[in-house]
């Protein structure tokens, strides 16, 4: 696998367009996941993964080996996604606040705490301006300050935006367990 | 904490996916085409652009050029009119000494010319130099109506000259009493130019050949330089 792989790699790097195709298909479903957790909706999502495609196979020759490609092309992708954001829609941060916050860090506790926790959920509710630090610090592993540089923030914006999100994904959990206990 | 919530989001995240529509590929692919063209483009307007440069450089050096050989041009026939008038001087000394002899010498005083000697113009040569005093000897034919009328009037053959102040004096005489105030000087270039043209009517003397037959072999200079300018001689050596 990893052999073919290799190959269909090397003729992409030759701007073969069969080849080309088979890596569009490989990583897609995944990369289109990736931009809609960024932009929100399928439509912009799908917008921002042919640009990124598109750079991606102009420029497949600076990237070192098929092995760092996957990583190479989610790099590409979430740029794209962020810049997307920066045209389309209007984000103010507004200077950093303290945000205290109340007991144990959310992200800290046991996830047997959140049994019916989805992603998918808090992705498509969570306020934009929370969810790009939230998913860049969280989910893509980046300290604040290069947080900051992306997003062209202070650095205590960017830890207080984040203080935000948790508040924000507490309350939600919150909520959603009171309209079980509603249900119920 | 491995079965944090932190721990759940990233494995949650890494997971998901999504189903692209189906013209998505379609509209890659005509992208692609479109950037792969306009690469192939580019060059040829690179090339394009290039040219202008070279050609104004072009037309730019053919003016410089074609306007710097109008003036060289222009300015030949002006030097060649130069060179010829002063080649004509050097073969003709003799014209351009009577000529000159017309304008200077009537100013002078002289020994009347000898009786029977109107075949040939002699120059006003400076012979003799005693002390300050410089014998003038001429026999100048077509002034002799001018010597002969001033030697009415002069009461010495000699004229006081001046050596610091390097011109001759006119004799003070019945005819010029009247004009005290005009008095006409030599300059020393005259003088000069007179000796050298007595050297060759000299010449001319011993030369038995026949009227006519000047036998005057002057030999042109090889070059000239005319104000800054040098300028060779045709003539082959």
């Amino acid at each position: 696998m990893q052999k073919d792989f290799r190959y269909i790699f090397i003729n992409a790097q030759q701007h073969e367009r069969l080849a080309q195709k088979t890596i569009y298909e490989m990583f897609s479903p995944r990369m289109l996941a990736v931009a809609k957790s960024y932009v929100g909706s399928t439509e912009d999502a799908e917008d921002v993964l042919m640009g990124a495609f598109c750079k991606a196979f102009t420029e497949i020759k600076s990237c070192r080996d098929e092995n760092t490609f996957p990583f190479w092309l989610r790099k590409i992708v979430v740029n794209d996604a962020i810049n997307f954001i920066r045209k389309n829609k209007n984000i103010l941060y507004a200077d950093a606040q303290d945000v205290e916050l109340l007991g144990e860090d959310i992200l800290d506790r046991a996830e047997t705490d959140f049994p019916d926790f989805e992603i998918d959920a808090v992705l498509a509710q969570m306020p934009l301006g929370y969810k790009l630090v939230f998913n860049l610090y969280v989910l893509e592993d980046k300290k604040h300050q290069e947080i900051a540089e992306i997003l062209n923030i202070s650095e205590g914006t960017s830890k207080s935006q984040l203080n935000k999100a948790k508040k924000w994904l507490l309350e939600f959990f919150n909520q959603k367990e009171n309209e079980k206990f509603i249900k119920k | 904490m491995k079965n944090s919530l932190k721990n759940k989001l990233k494995t949650q995240y890494e997971h998901r996916t999504e189903t692209p529509s189906d013209d998505l590929w379609e509209r890659i692919e005509s992208q692609l085409q479109r950037s792969t063209e306009e690469e192939t483009e580019i060059p040829v307007v690179k090339r394009f652009s290039r040219l202008p440069f070279w050609r104004v450089a072009a037309a730019v050096f053919i003016f410089v050029s074609v306007g710097y050989l109008i003036t060289q041009v222009m300015q030949k026939p002006e030097k060649n009119e130069a060179v010829m008038a002063h080649q004509e001087k050097a073969a003709n000394p003799e014209s351009n000494f009577a000529s000159a002899q017309k304008e200077a010498l009537p100013k002078y005083a002289g020994e009347t010319p000898e009786k029977g000697n109107q075949t040939e113009a002699r120059a006003i040569s400076v012979s003799e130099k005693e002390g300050n005093r410089i014998i003038m000897k001429s026999e100048p034919k077509n002034i002799e109506a001018a010597i002969a009328q001033n030697s009415k009037d002069e009461t010495t053959t000699e004229i006081p000259f001046n050596a610091e102040k390097n011109y001759l004096k006119e004799p003070v005489t019945q005819k010029n009493e009247g004009a005290k105030n005009k008095v006409k000087y030599v300059t020393a270039q005259d003088l000069l130019f007179e000796r050298e043209a007595g050297k060759s009517l000299r010449e001319q003397e011993n030369d038995t050949r026949k009227l006519g037959d000047v036998g005057l072999k002057i030999e042109k200079p090889k070059s000239v330089k005319i104000l800054g300018v040098t300028v060779y001689s045709d003539e082959e050596p």
